[in-house]
């Protein structure tokens, strides 16, 4: 492709993909024309544009063919695994077994918008007293009841205690509702005390040993039901494996994310940049695969990049994105109003961060799994998150928050007063439901607000 | 996603009461933990955040809160406290045992806006509590339980309605009420080990609903139901409090019994009685099951 891509509307994509099969595209076993997966009933597919590029193509087919590859694996053999909530920490364990293959059922957030809520995972979910009140993530009950869009899990687990009440709350309800879950605990992280033995985790926060010990000790029962589940046991050599593949991983992504944030053009959109993050969480059910097309995508932001091409302006409003949004639309309509992403906290920086390779396996993955954002304060994710901006040079921060997540009531609030206070850049907040449609003027309005601000302040 | 009034409440209290060296908080829900959080930087005094674990099936779990009592006791000697000898300690568990066998003793005897009073009174200034002040009965009405989270003032405006409506709370299951006294004492093995003792009274009996499982409090209400008689149950529940809202469902299901779900609203918080709404609904319920 010569000249700066231009992104694409599904319509469009059918054109651009009939013209890549006629230059004899190679596609994996699961491509394919994006419009199927709209025909098939992923409707917003319709209304959102794309990256242009053959390894987007990739990118999309691989995340929405998910459900294929967890049925096919099932029908070779393998266990499923349902890691629930720890985003990022069992499915290192599981994978690192070639029995098992682990999927997040959380990931179900998604389907209502997908779908345009032409689905009654909501309603199911209503039916079951989880409402309005609570986070989308209660989609998720009702997939596993309707079974249509993921295979039931052999095996469930969930992280609970420094969690968000939202899902140890549905988590149970779908453990009362006869789907059995092994509940591991997952302490609050503090700041060690005067005295205390601590260490640093990777990210930079820090946790007693004591923490790290007990962690450890509730990550061994997931290993040995995993095991159990494998029928060979899952041993530190296979961990080590495990957690050298997942770095992997997180370093393509690591490199993506700095290629792309700091570009002085952006080189990829908003949207494929967040599925490409989200690819950490469990490898889209298919490790080899998945970073295989990471490795393709990078290398088209890297051509992109060196040839000083890019897909928005070169003006564009530098923004630090907090937390993931429900439409994944807005992330469109967020370049379409002037702005890029410079940085991102989804709330999984601990999937990011690489695990470490130099102490037992059992430990490192205790150390990463106390590093993730919603187990400490505020003020820590704040912290990350300063550090970040500072190295991705943003200018503004949008807080986006998670409708009904009960974390979204304070953690906003403080995130916000520490920014402006450290770094005096402009802050706004927004709340993003499923399909957001409705809601696009007053989106519009704020994201215009701190674009705005954001370009004035480049001025003076 | 709004700010749960509790965690709210004790916030403006933290904030404008003053008069304390130390605040504590647990991380019992999401909200409590993130208000104790923002608080922390905005204080005067030390706070210390207790680690509550929901998960109890395993040792793990058990040992992690001995050891957050451990580290409580270490956080009060840095405020200049002594620590206590074994035998301290043990007597004054023994003293807080007996004052809940005191109010416990009480109960049957007392209306529920009375025994409210008493638990308040408990709560606020320990072991103190003797009962006489609390004038038994008239123990009338539709015999009903009360469930759901902490106390705050409206709650007491609540009870009172209910019980000169016709109603007779004779099981309150809320936060703060008799659902949370620890198990009994084994005072031999408290002499020995307090902590432990401590440990095994409070974890692993106390029925929540943010337990993981949950299957505490299910057995719990399975027990008292029926040995008080209970002919219909009001949830009281504070809103945005996702673990209460997430079990109205299965407590329908479980208790067998007329549940009203009652998330109380803004009006009901002001402080000038109860709203119309709450008031409505109370009075329906009473009629229906009557």
């Amino acid at each position: 492709m010569n000249g700066d891509p231009v992104r694409l509307s599904l319509d469009q994509w059918d054109t651009r993909y009939e013209e890549l099969r006629a230059g004899g595209l190679n596609e994996p076993h699961y491509g394919g024309p994006l419009r199927r997966h709209a025909d098939g009933g992923d409707r917003r597919l319709c209304r959102i544009t794309f990256d242009p590029s053959k390894a987007a193509l990739r990118l999309w087919n691989f995340l929405l063919t998910e459900e294929e590859r967890l049925r096919s694996a099932r029908s070779g053999g393998k266990k499923i695994v349902g890691a629930m909530k720890d985003l990022g920490t069992v499915p290192v364990m599981a994978f690192s077994s070639p029995e098992l293959v682990a999927f997040y059922p959380d990931g179900a957030w998604w389907l209502p918008c997908f779908k345009e809520l032409n689905t009654d995972l909501l309603s199911t979910a209503d039916s079951l007293g989880l409402g309005e009140a609570f986070c989308p993530v209660r989609a998720m009950v009702g997939a596993f009841i309707s079974e249509k869009h993921f295979p039931l899990p052999d095996f469930l687990t969930c992280s609970v205690g420094a969690t968000c009440d939202d899902f140890s709350a549905i988590a149970q309800r779908l453990h009362s509702l006869g789907f059995p879950i092994l509940w591991w605990e997952m302490p609050h992280r503090r700041p060690p005390g005067n005295g205390e033995a601590s260490d640093i985790l990777p990210g930079g926060t820090a946790a007693t040993r004591g923490q790290i010990e007990f962690v450890r000790s509730e990550l061994e029962r997931v290993r040995e039901a995993l095991g159990n589940l494998a029928r060979e046991p899952v041993d530190d050599a296979a961990l080590s494996r495990g957690i050298r593949a997942a770095n992997r991983v997180r370093r393509c992504i690591g490199e993506l994310r700095h290629m792309v944030f700091t570009a002085p053009r952006c080189p990829l959109p908003a949207l494929e940049m967040l599925i490409a993050e989200m690819m950490a969480l469990h490898f889209c059910s298919d490790r080899d695969e998945c970073l295989a097309v990471l490795e393709e995508l990078k290398d088209e932001v890297g051509r992109r990049v060196t040839t000083g091409h890019g897909i928005l302006d070169r003006d564009a409003a530098r923004l630090f994105w907090v937390n993931p949004v429900a439409d994944l639309r807005v992330m469109n309509l967020l370049e379409e109003w002037g702005g890029r992403i410079c940085g991102t906290d989804y709330l999984f920086f601990h999937a990011l961060d690489e695990i470490p390779e130099d102490i037992s396996p059992m430990d490192a993955l205790a150390m990463m799994a106390l590093a993730d954002p919603m187990t400490g304060s505020a003020a820590d994710r704040a912290r990350r998150i300063i550090r970040e901006i500072r190295l991705f040079g943003a200018e503004g921060l949008v807080i986006s928050r998670i409708p009904g997540a009960s974390h979204c009531a304070t953690e906003g609030i403080e995130i916000a007063a520490m920014i402006r206070r450290e770094l005096g850049i402009p802050v706004t907040e927004i709340e993003v439901p499923p399909v957001a449609d409705s809601l696009s003027p007053v989106l519009r309005n704020r994201l215009e607000a701190i674009i705005e601000v954001i370009k004035e302040r480049r001025v003076s | 996603m709004g700010i749960c009034p509790f965690a709210g409440a004790f916030a403006d209290q933290v904030i404008t009461r003053g008069g304390y060296d130390a605040v504590v908080a647990t991380t019992l829900c999401d909200q409590m933990r993130r208000v104790a959080g923002a608080l922390e930087p905005r204080l005067p005094v030390p706070l210390f955040l207790f680690n509550l674990p929901s998960t109890w099936e395993h040792e793990g779990p058990e040992r992690l809160y001995r050891d957050e009592l451990a580290r409580f006791g270490l956080f009060l000697s840095t405020l200049g406290g002594i620590p206590p000898s074994r035998e301290k300690l043990a007597n004054q568990m023994l003293l807080y045992a007996r004052a809940r066998q005191r109010m416990q003793s009480l109960r049957a005897s007392l209306t529920g806006t009375s025994f409210l009073a008493m638990l308040a009174h408990f709560h606020e200034n320990g072991p103190t509590v003797k009962g006489e002040e609390y004038i038994p009965g008239p123990r009338r009405g539709l015999p009903l339980a009360i469930i759901g989270g902490p106390a705050l003032a409206c709650f007491h405006h609540i009870f009172q309605f209910i019980e000169e409506r016709g109603g007779l709370i004779v099981l309150d299951g809320t936060d703060t009420g008799e659902r949370s006294f620890p198990g009994p004492f084994d005072m031999d093995r408290a002499r020995d080990d307090p902590i432990g003792e401590l440990t095994k009274a409070y974890f692993a009996t106390i029925p929540h609903p943010f337990r993981r499982p949950n299957t505490f409090l299910y057995s719990w209400l399975r027990k008292e139901i029926p040995e008080r008689d209970v002919k219909g149950v009001i949830l009281l529940r504070h809103s945005w409090c996702d673990i209460w809202h997430a079990e109205v469902m299965e407590l329908r299901k479980s208790i067998s019994l007329p549940l009203l779900d009652l998330e109380l609203n803004n009006e009901d918080y002001d402080g000038a009685g109860i709203s119309c709404r709450t008031a409505n609904r109370i009075l329906s319920f009473l009629e229906v099951i009557e």
